[in-house]
Order: C-alpha cells, then structure tokens, then sequence
C-alpha cells in the first residue's frame, strides 16, 4: 500500500483531506477550482517497482539484446532472443520483445492492444460527400466528384468486408458512399454525354 | 475482441461532436472505452484509450460555469459564417435580402447554443485517473450527465476494487499531510483503508 495525497486536478497543490469523496463539491483554497473527488482502492495499491533488468556480473551470463549491460530474463516467445525484465512484454499470457511486439501490432495480430485504427467507411463516405458539401460547392469543388467519386467506390468495395473499429459499425457509410458517388457518376456522364452529342450536331450541320 | 455497448445516460451527448473530433463512451465487461475520432465531419481515424475497472484510482467531476465555452463557440461559429458570406456575397455583388437571410441564420445558431445550454445545465469536467494517465472524457459536459455515468460505472468499478469508507480516507489523507507539515521525511506506509472487498 502507498501513502499519497490527493491533489487538486488544476493546481495540483495537496487538498483538505475533509475534501476526498464527499458527496458535495468543494473549492480548492490555492486556485478556486470547485470539484469533488471520488476515491477507489487502487489509488492506494502500491505501484510495481519498474526497475531495469539486473546488472551483469559473470561475463559468461546471458545479455539482453536490446541492454548488453543487463542481464536476460525472459527469451521471447515470438524470434527467441533474450531480453531483460524491462523488454520483456507480457502478451497473451506468453512474453515478446519490444520489436515482436511492434511487428504484431503492425499486422493486427494483437488486436487488443492496438488503439488507432482505420475507418476505411469514413473515407469512402468522405470522398464521395465532401466535394459536393455547400461551402466547398462554392468555391466549385463538385468537379473534384470526377475523381473522388471512383475512388470512393473503390474504397467502399475493396474494404466492405474491412470494418478496423473497435466498436460495432454498421455497412451505411458504405452505402451512402456508394450510393451518392455513383449518382455523381450518372449525373457526370449524361454531362459528358450532352456535350458530345452537342458537338456530334455541329458537326453534322 | 471485447463486446461493447454505448454508455449513454440522461443528459449526455451522444457524442461531443465537433467538425474534426468525436468522442464517445463504450462500456465492456472490465472495463470503460473512450473512444475518440478524427476526420473532417466524416471520421477517418480513431483512437481508443480502454480505462479498466481495476486501474481506475479517482474520478474528479470539476464543476464548470454554464458551458460558457460552447456559447462563445456558437457566437463565433456564426459570426464567421455571416462575416465570410457577407464578403463572399459583396464580392458577387448579390443583393441585401440574402445578406440579412445568412445574418439571421448566423444569430439562429447563437440562440440555438444558448438554448442547449440552458437545457443541460450546469457544465462539467469528467477526470478519470489510472496509474499512468490522467484524462477528461469529453462526452461528459454536464453534471446531470456525470451522476449518470457515476451511477453506471461505480458499481462495476466497486465490484473489482470494492469499497473505500469516506472516514477511512479522510484520516489517511489528514494524517499523511500531518506527517507531510511535520518534516517527518517520508511517511511511514501506515494500515491499508478499508480497500479490498
């Protein structure tokens, strides 16, 4: 168990002890800030001392890899090098090395500890709606739908099965994309359409 | 991969939405999921940060003046958009109706703020505190809205951790800050508050 102060979230300057986990808000003396804080268990649970792996002493021992001064205690699971207490990452219940550990996230093996995604649906709905929205229509983005209309069905069908989200997501935005990208499309080739059969006509005449 | 369900309570926005960030809540088995997007109006990308129930140390709600913020934003918003109109519009040499036309929708949009402020009352900060990180959930701007996520999320986090006594903290806190004024060093560790279920 670790003995710590609760502080104030603005000034961070140490609050009335009459303060913690009250059920009414109370202002901090030093800068004025009204809060109320709510306390649980794990505020006083003793941090994990996150020292580096030992120093080695036996010339003949083991080295990490990535520390040559310190002593190796785990073998990755992953490429089987040593690493010490500190590269050592614990994974599924099996321990990696910081560069095993990259690559799984890189391949989306470790989906669970990844936190940035992808949302392919967005940029599809982006491309085909963006061009076509009033204050960029003023400045005539519509013609740019002549490109970012294919790309945006491109998009839409080469990662409909792709939803990288973390949360539930449902098909829409793909729909939507696909659905108004292919109405600019319609619309640009009865365009084109008029113009050549207006220049066909002149030059029947 | 973890099942997850919108944290939704009264009061609280569906998600802070503005043009080029969004944030949401989700709630999984163990733990709470702020989920935040980047884009322009569509999200393209998103980033999640999962709060476990067993790591969270505090949760501070900062009591916030009424949502002046958002008030000032929606004035800004709209005197903007009339302002960039009105040079537009005097450049294309368009006639007065549609200047008054854009001002009126500019000060519609100052209402409308004001009038979503009133509706949600007094604003907020939600903290939320693990071992590393410190972090304020967006979606949480009001105080009708933090009870709300309060009433959610303390159970669960009492039924990992279990229960800290106000009394009980009170004289570990007083009595560190007795040790701390009296130049004593470093505290000694004293007997745990009643943490642990």
């Amino acid at each position: 168990m670790e003995d710590r102060l609760i502080c104030c979230v603005k000034c961070e300057v140490d609050l009335d002890p009459q303060a913690i986990d009250s059920h009414e808000f109370r202002i901090c003396p030093a800068c004025g800030v009204k809060a109320r804080t709510i306390l649980f268990p794990a505020f006083y649970r003793a941090v994990p001392d996150v020292t580096p792996g030992a120093r080695v002493e036996d010339p003949e021992e083991a080295v990490c890899f990535h520390h040559p001064r310190r002593k190796a205690t785990h073998v990755c699971d992953d490429c089987g090098v040593f690493v010490c207490e500190t590269c050592a990452i614990p994974v599924d219940g099996k321990y990696t090395c910081p560069d095993c550990f990259d690559k799984e996230l890189k391949a989306g093996t470790t989906e669970d500890y990844r936190h940035k995604h992808i949302l392919y649906d967005g940029i599809a709905l982006g491309l085909a709606v963006l061009p076509l929205l009033p204050p960029f229509v003023l400045f005539g983005s519509y013609y740019l739908t002549i490109a970012t209309a294919p790309a945006a069905i491109m998009v839409s069908l080469l990662y409909w099965r792709k939803t990288d989200s973390v949360v539930p997501r449902s098909k829409v935005r793909y729909v939507w994309a696909l659905f108004i990208s292919i109405a600019a499309l319609i619309a640009w080739l009865s365009v084109i359409g008029f113009l050549f059969d207006k220049i066909l006509n002149k030059v029947r005449l | 991969m973890a099942r997850y369900r919108r944290l939704l309570v009264k009061g609280m926005e569906r998600r802070k939405f503005s043009a080029i960030k969004k944030s949401s809540l989700w709630l999984a088995e163990d733990h709470l999921l702020y989920l935040t997007q980047y884009g322009f109006i569509v999200s393209f990308t998103e980033n999640s940060q999962r709060y476990f129930f067993e790591d969270i140390e505090n949760i501070v709600i900062e009591s916030k003046p009424l949502h002046a913020r958002k008030s000032i934003m929606w004035f800004c918003f709209g005197a903007i958009n009339c302002f960039v109109m009105a040079v537009y519009y005097a450049v294309m040499g368009w006639s007065m109706p549609v200047m008054s036309c854009l001002g009126f929708l500019a000060f519609l949009s100052v209402f409308a703020g004001k009038m979503s402020m009133r509706r949600r009352g007094e604003g907020c900060r939600f903290w939320i505190t693990t071992c590393g990180v410190r972090e304020v959930l967006d979606p949480v701007t009001c105080l009708k809205a933090a009870d709300g996520v309060l009433k959610v999320l303390l159970p669960l986090i009492e039924k990992k951790q279990g229960k800290l006594e106000s009394h009980v903290i009170a004289e570990q806190q007083a009595r560190i800050l007795r040790e701390k004024r009296d130049g004593a060093g470093t505290p000694t560790v004293a007997s745990p508050p009643g943490a642990g279920a």
